[in-house]
Formats: structure tokens, sequence, C-alpha cells
């Protein structure tokens, strides 16, 4: 439906009903009334209509957001037996205001939509008859799964907690790791439906103006009506000039690697709702770091980088190179494996191009079915697939046996880095269609296309292919050799001092 | 954002890069056997031919700086409209020239070395729908590449030495001046003649930041060492096979055989030889894209569509020419026309006219 609306030229999100933005009036019964009609008589929407001190007052709630002890204890039992002298709508406000601590976060609100967007986020309002405000009261109480190790982003060594969907644990798992006063939380509130809070994190004295207007406009383009992931925002953020496989965004789970990325000059945006965390720009060499890299030796982080580069690589050109040298250029193969490799492949029925095409094809299925599934049914589909890809298949005389080596190798791989994996499945299969028709020249154009486009893809005025072309051999040391900390710590390299960034031009930044 | 207007979108370093491995391509067909001089006359060759490369450059160098800018097109420009015009017509030219010759040399060697079953008309259209690709991904991104292809690439000048050094044999050099100092002189000429690098510096500088003009004389020098290099390699290793292969260097890498160091070194020359092709093609064919723009002002698309057209009839009916397509009088004066004939018009016209 959004995509749909959002096709259509002009097409501008529909406006908040302008009764959200009344003011609250002094009567009690007018805002309730109000209150119910924007609200459209829900189901979840709770008004507890009581006196205190002979003042007809209501506490508003969405059921299921907030803490029933919370508004017992804390605001019901509190109010129940103040007793005021001579009272008044506004020195019952004056009390609740100044003498009783009804919760740790309380403030005044103005207008109806407010009232709905506090309530809706778990806090309770405390409407008082004849004062046209309403206090704003913290009672959130609602369910969530709590903070634990990412299953994404595994590490050996470091810390084992996670983001989670609250945004405001992820906010205290940041300010937990940098306690310093430059690190600024900014508010956002995105999606003309949702209202989905979301949080641009950063350090006011890393970052660079440049990248945080840009970060900023680029927000203010979000003309959806719902924003349930961070992966929504992800394409009003790249900017998609050229087209690519590739993203100069990064996405983490882990609080650690979040507050690596934003003493580099870095900014996060967090989003309620997800435990996913964009980091704003990201380099395609940290496709290939982890927090593991800086807590292990060096010796060793080389190369495990290495393998990652490796693993990507292969990954990749490993099933379309096998094509293409099996059908253009068998002289490239040891005599003996050419031997095997014509045995294995007489008694199928398909070209090698179509093999590759097809096991990939099925290896993809059942990995997304095993996927999706329930965990005990996924493992039997992924026995299954396993005895038909590695044994049935080829007594059936579908596919050779050395394909089933390549295709495990492939799959393996593209595990390595997993950060990678929808550029790499897509990439694959266009590569054995080039090797298939072309050969090696057919490999290797589309490597050099694949590259260039790499190299052509900016993320907020950074190359992602940075610090390796443009090079600096001073920002080289922790791309693929990681210097050790002595060095590292002596000066921290900000996202904006690789080679290469530049400032907007006029045109860019206006837009 | 049109990035073929004048900015400064690649530094110095990249400039290097792409020079360096445009002449590299060429050098990868360089062969004995088709020479007018023998290839150690070649070999001794190569000081002279840095010697006049640099003398071909001073006057365009020597022009910008009387004009108070870097653009060599721009300043004819600044004197006449029309002469400006005539300039990017020349030039653009120049460039489609290189570009096709690029693509038919890179479809020639894998028609002719690689495949058994020669498809010549399907590469050439892939390899030139990839570079016109490259092109519209615009000039940083195959002047970003260049960065890790030259580190691949002096990988495998060490490897082929590495491979060759077992049958390196110094007999197979003769004296260069048996035939007296005028074979040198041809050779040299012959060198420079097909290095159209140094137009592509000439027209490139305008869009680089840094000292463009010092590496300009950086790669120069660097090429002239790799050239000198890997003819010394193919000359000694090979012998008088050398003369009777079409790719010597090719067959250099495929030398070793299965017992070799490093396995199959072809492979990898195959694999590095399509980056080359694609990181000069793309440098000629967005230097002739930005020569469409100087004279119609027109959109990116346009421009580069423009260009690639011309490139493609030029690869496509470059077999009518027969060896004059290879011949080194056309390059020599495709070359002299932009290194020379530029900066003559730029001095000769009063001032007047304006850029576009």
């Amino acid at each position: 439906m959004n995509h749909e609306q959002g096709k259509t030229k002009g097409y501008r999100p529909p406006h908040s009903p302008p009764e959200e933005n009344r003011l609250l009036e002094s009567c009690l019964q007018q805002n309730l009334d109000v209150l119910r009609r924007v609200a459209q008589n829900t189901s979840d929407l709770v008004i507890r209509e009581f006196e205190v001190s002979g003042i007809a007052a209501a506490l508003v709630l969405c059921e299921g957001m907030f803490s029933l002890v919370a508004a017992g204890q804390n605001v019901l039992a509190p109010l129940s037996t103040l007793r005021l002298r001579h009272a008044t709508p506004q020195k019952l406000l004056e009390a609740v205001r100044n003498n009783l601590l009804l919760a740790v976060d309380q403030g005044e609100i103005f207008t109806v939509g407010e009232v709905y967007r506090f309530i809706m986020s778990g806090f309770g309002v405390l409407l008082i008859d004849g004062v046209n405000c309403g206090v704003r009261l913290a009672l959130q109480g609602f369910s969530f799964r709590s903070v634990s190790e990412p299953s994404g982003e595994v590490n050996l060594r470091g810390s084992r907690e996670g983001f989670t969907e609250p945004l405001r644990i992820n906010m205290s798992l940041i300010r937990r790791r940098i306690k310093s006063p430059s690190l600024k939380f900014e508010l956002l509130t995105l999606g003309t439906q949702s209202k989905t809070d979301a949080f641009l994190v950063y350090l006011t004295d890393a970052v660079s103006s440049d990248l945080l207007q840009r970060v900023k406009s680029d927000l203010k383009k979000v003309n959806l009506e719902q924003v349930l992931d961070t992966g929504y925002l992800q394409p009003f953020l790249e900017r998609r000039r050229p087209l690519s496989f590739f993203s100069g965004i990064g996405i983490t789970e882990r609080p650690d690697t979040a507050c690596a990325k934003i003493s580099e000059g870095r900014v996060v945006l967090l989003l309620d709702g997800t435990p996913m965390a964009l980091v704003l720009p990201y380099l395609f060499s940290e496709h290939f770091q982890s927090f593991d890299d800086y807590a292990l030796r060096p010796y060793y982080a080389l190369f495990i980088r290495c393998l990652k580069y490796l693993a990507f690589f292969m990954t990749i050109l490993l099933p379309g190179t096998y094509v293409a040298v099996g059908t253009f250029h068998p002289q490239l193969l040891p005599r003996e494996l050419l031997y095997n490799i014509t045995a294995s492949m007489q008694p199928t029925p398909f070209s090698l191009m179509t093999e590759a095409l097809l096991i990939h094809f099925f290896y993809e299925v059942m990995r997304e079915a095993g996927l999706r599934l329930p965990r005990p049914v996924g493992h039997a589909v992924s026995i299954a697939g396993g005895l038909v890809i590695g044994d049935v298949a080829v007594k059936a005389g579908l596919i050779g046996t050395p394909l089933v080596l390549v295709v495990a190798l492939t799959a393996i791989s593209a595990f390595v880095v997993p950060t990678l994996y929808e550029p790499v499945t897509v990439l694959r299969f266009l590569f054995i269609l080039a090797g298939g028709f072309w050969g090696l020249f057919g490999i290797g154009l589309g490597f050099a296309l694949v590259l260039c486009n790499l190299c052509a893809l900016t993320a907020g005025q950074v190359p992602v292919t940075a610090p390796g072309s443009p090079l600096r051999l001073y920002s080289m040391r922790d791309m693929l050799f990681r210097q050790s900390w002595a060095k590292l710590g002596q000066q921290v390299m900000e996202v904006n001092q690789v080679p290469g960034s530049r400032p907007p031009t006029p045109k860019e930044g206006s837009s | 954002m049109n990035s073929l207007r004048s900015q400064k979108l690649i530094d110095d370093r990249q400039l290097l890069m792409l020079l360096f491995l445009g002449r590299m391509f060429s050098m990868m067909t360089y062969s004995p056997g088709k020479e007018a001089v023998p290839g150690t006359v070649t070999l001794a060759a190569q000081p002279l031919a840095l010697l006049a490369e640099a003398a071909l450059l001073l006057p365009a160098f020597w022009v910008l700086r009387r004009c108070k800018q870097d653009d060599l097109l721009g300043a004819v420009y600044r004197k006449n409209r029309f002469a400006g015009h005539f300039c990017a017509v020349a030039a653009m030219l120049v460039c489609q020239l290189e570009s096709a010759r690029t693509i038919t040399v890179q479809t020639d060697f894998l028609t002719g070395t690689i495949y058994r079953l020669p498809n010549r008309m399907g590469l050439l259209l892939a390899l030139w729908a990839g570079i016109l690709y490259a092109v519209w991904l615009g000039l940083e991104s195959f002047a970003r590449l260049s960065m890790g292809v030259f580190v691949v690439f002096v990988f495998l000048e060490g490897a082929l030495a590495v491979q060759a050094l077992p049958h390196i044999d110094l007999i197979n050099l003769h004296n260069p001046l048996e035939q007296g100092f005028v074979p040198i002189l041809q050779g040299a000429a012959l060198s420079v003649g097909r290095c159209g690098e140094l137009a592509a510096a000439l027209l490139l500088i305008p869009a680089v930041r840094g000292k463009a003009i010092k590496q300009t004389a950086v790669s120069a020098l660097l090429w002239t060492l790799s050239t000198a290099f890997v003819s010394f390699l193919v000359l000694t290793a090979l012998g008088n096979f050398a003369a009777l292969r079409s790719f010597p260097v090719y067959a250099l890498a495929l030398a070793g055989g299965e017992g070799a160091v490093f396995g199959r070194l072809d492979a990898l020359m195959l694999l590095v030889w399509i980056f080359l092709a694609v990181i000069r093609g793309g440098m000629f064919q967005w230097l002739a894209a930005r020569c469409v723009f100087l004279i119609s002002g027109r959109g990116k698309a346009f421009c580069i569509a423009a260009s690639g057209a011309g490139s493609l009839l030029m690869a496509v009916f470059s077999h009518r020419l027969g060896q004059g397509w290879e011949s080194p009088l056309l390059w020599g004066i495709c070359l002299l026309s932009v290194a020379v004939g530029i900066p003559l018009l730029a001095t000769l016209f009063p001032h007047g006219g304006k850029k576009p």
C-alpha cells in the first residue's frame, strides 16, 4: 500500500488529524471526549476517573503498555490519600508538580496529540478538571526481550550484550560505554502513523557537521506511514547513486561496535522496536573487521582478515570460475583433475553452467526454508537438503561430484562475512552466467565492473573503498593489518579524515 | 551531477596509476616479430623514448603555464571558440580511436589466443558495454580501481620474473648498434608513437588534484622501466620464439606450465589484462565523452552514448583498415595532433572567445 501510493508523483502522506494538534481544554470531560474520538474508542485506551479532594481527575493509560504496580503504588495511592485544604484545580496541579513524586520522568503537556503519543509510549497522563494541561508520568511497563548476545555477531571475546527492541535500553547500553558529555542522543520521530522514536547518536566533537546535516536532511525526506525497522530508512540514507549491490551503511546489533564507530566520528541511528542500529558511513573494509580483531593479537587479526577477504572472493567467484574453466579453459586444470571432472560430467544431462545454476538455486531454496521454518523443522530441512544435494543428486546423475564440493565451499565461505550475504548471493549467480557464456573473459570483465561499481560508491562523501583507494598509508593502519593498540591509540582516526572524503558541493548540500 | 564538467575528480597518484596501467596494456601487446626493428634495439631505445616523450610534453606544459591554467582545451576555447571546437573534435577522435584500439586489441587477443571458437563480435560488444558502464560510473571509479590493479600488476611482473629466471639466456641479446644508431631512433619513435597515454595525460590534467605534471613524469619513468624489464624478460627467456608469437608476454606467462612456482600465471595475466583494458578503454572513453560535452554542452548520458557509438563504429570497422590499424603512423599522428597541434593552436590565436 505504501509503495503503491509512494509511486504516485506528488504523493504526500496523510497529515495528522487536526484534532491531534488541538490544545487541551480546562474541562476534563471535553478533553476525555476528544481523546476517545481521536482514539476512535479503541479498546486498549484506559481512562481511570477519580476525585482528589473533591476535584475530578483522570489517569489516561494504554492497556499493556504501563506497569500496573507503578500506576497503583506510585500514582493512584498517593493521589487517593492526598487531602488539600480549600482545594482548587491549580492547587492540585501545584501539589502534583512540586510535592508529590509520582514518577521520575514527569512533565506537562498541552495538546491532545502529545497526550496520545505519550500514552502509546507507555506513559500515563494525569488530566485535572479545570486545568488546561496534562501531566505525563513515566509508568512504562510493557514486556520486552532482555539484553542478550546478538546471534548474528557472535564474538569470542568482549561483551556479550546486544541491542534489544526498546530504544531507551539501547540508549543506556551506549551511554554506559561512553560517559563523555560530548555524546549526544538526538531524538527524532519517524513515520506519519507509527510515530516511531529514533535517536541519532554521535560525538559532537568528532562528527563532521556535513555528515550530520546530510543524515538529518535525508531523514527529513522519509515520507512513510510506518517505520518498523531501520531497513525502511536505509534507501533514504543511501541516495542510491550509482545503483549498487553494496551499501555505504552498516548494520550492527552490538553496542560495543556502535560505540567504536561513534568514537570514529560516525553517526549511529537507533530505532525503537528493532535491535539493528545503522552506522553511517560504513566503509567496505569494515565488513571484514570484527570486534574480536581488536581483542586478539594483531598477527592473528591480520590472518583472520586475510581469510575473510579470500572467503569473500571465493564465494563470489569460485562457482563461476569453475564453470568457465570447465567449459572454455580445460587446459588450465591439472590433467588428473580434468579427467575426474570429465568423468563426473559424462553421465549428467546438463551443461556445467546449468548444473551450477540449478544446484545453487536448490541450495538457496533450502537455506531460505531452513531459516524461516521453526527450528526443529529447519534442521530436518537442512539434513534432507544435504542428503539430496550431496548424494541423491549425484547418484541420479543430475550433477557431477566436483560441483558438490564447489557448492559446499561456496556456501560455507558466504557465512564468513555475513554482512555481505545479500550481494554475494546475487553476484554468485551472475558470475556463473558470465563464466558460462564468456569463460574467464566474462568472469574478468564482470569482476572489473563490480569493483568499478564498488569504487564509485560513496557513503556520506567518503569513498567506501577508502583507505585502500584513494590510498593513504597512515589510514591503512587498520584496514588489512591492524597495528597494536599502543600505536592505534595514539590518535583516533576519524572517518572524515579518510582519504578522498570531500565536503558536499553546494548542489548536494542543498538537496 | 555531471562528472564531465571541469572538476578535480581524482588525485595525482591516481593519475599516475591510470597512465602507467594504460601504457602497460600496450606493453603487453609488444611483439618483436611485428616490429620494424629487432627486439634488442627496442629495448635499447627505451631511454631515448623517455626523453622524446618528455620533449613532446614540454610545449603543452609551456602553453598551460603561459595561459595560467590547467585545461589545454579550455585554453584554446578562451582564445577562439571555433578553434576550441576544432581541437575538441580532434581530441575526441583521438580518444575514441585509442578506446577502439584497446577494445580491438583485447578482442583479438581473446579470439586469437584464448578461445578455440572465436566469437569476436560478442566479446567486442561485451567489452565495449563494460567500458561504457565504467565511464557512466565516473572517472573516479576506474581511477580508484587502478590502485588495486597496480598492486596485482607489480606482483604479476615479479612472478613473471621468477618464472622466467631459469630460462634467461643473455645469448639471446644482440648488439643494438649492429646496424648503427638509426634503428634505435626508429625504435624510440615507434615506442613514443604508440604512447597514447601522453595525450591522455594532457587532457586529464584539469580533472586532477595535486601535482599532475610531476606524477606524469614519474609515470613515464615507471612505464619505461617496466617496459624495459618485461622486454628484457621476453627477449632473454623466449629468444627467437618470442618473434613467432603474437602476444609473447602471454607466452612468457605460459612458459612455466603446470609445474611452475606460481602455477598458471596465464590465468592471472588474462584477468589483469582485462582489468587493464577496462581502465585504459574507460580513461580514453571518458576523455572522449568530456570532449563531446565541451562541444555540445549536453548531459552525461548523451555525451557517453555519442562518444561510445563512435568508438564502437571504429572498433567494428577497424579490420577494414587491415595493417593500417596497427600502423605507427596513424597513432603517431593522433598523438602529435593532441600533444603538439592543440598547444600550437592555443598560442596562435589572439585572446577572444569564451569557454562553453
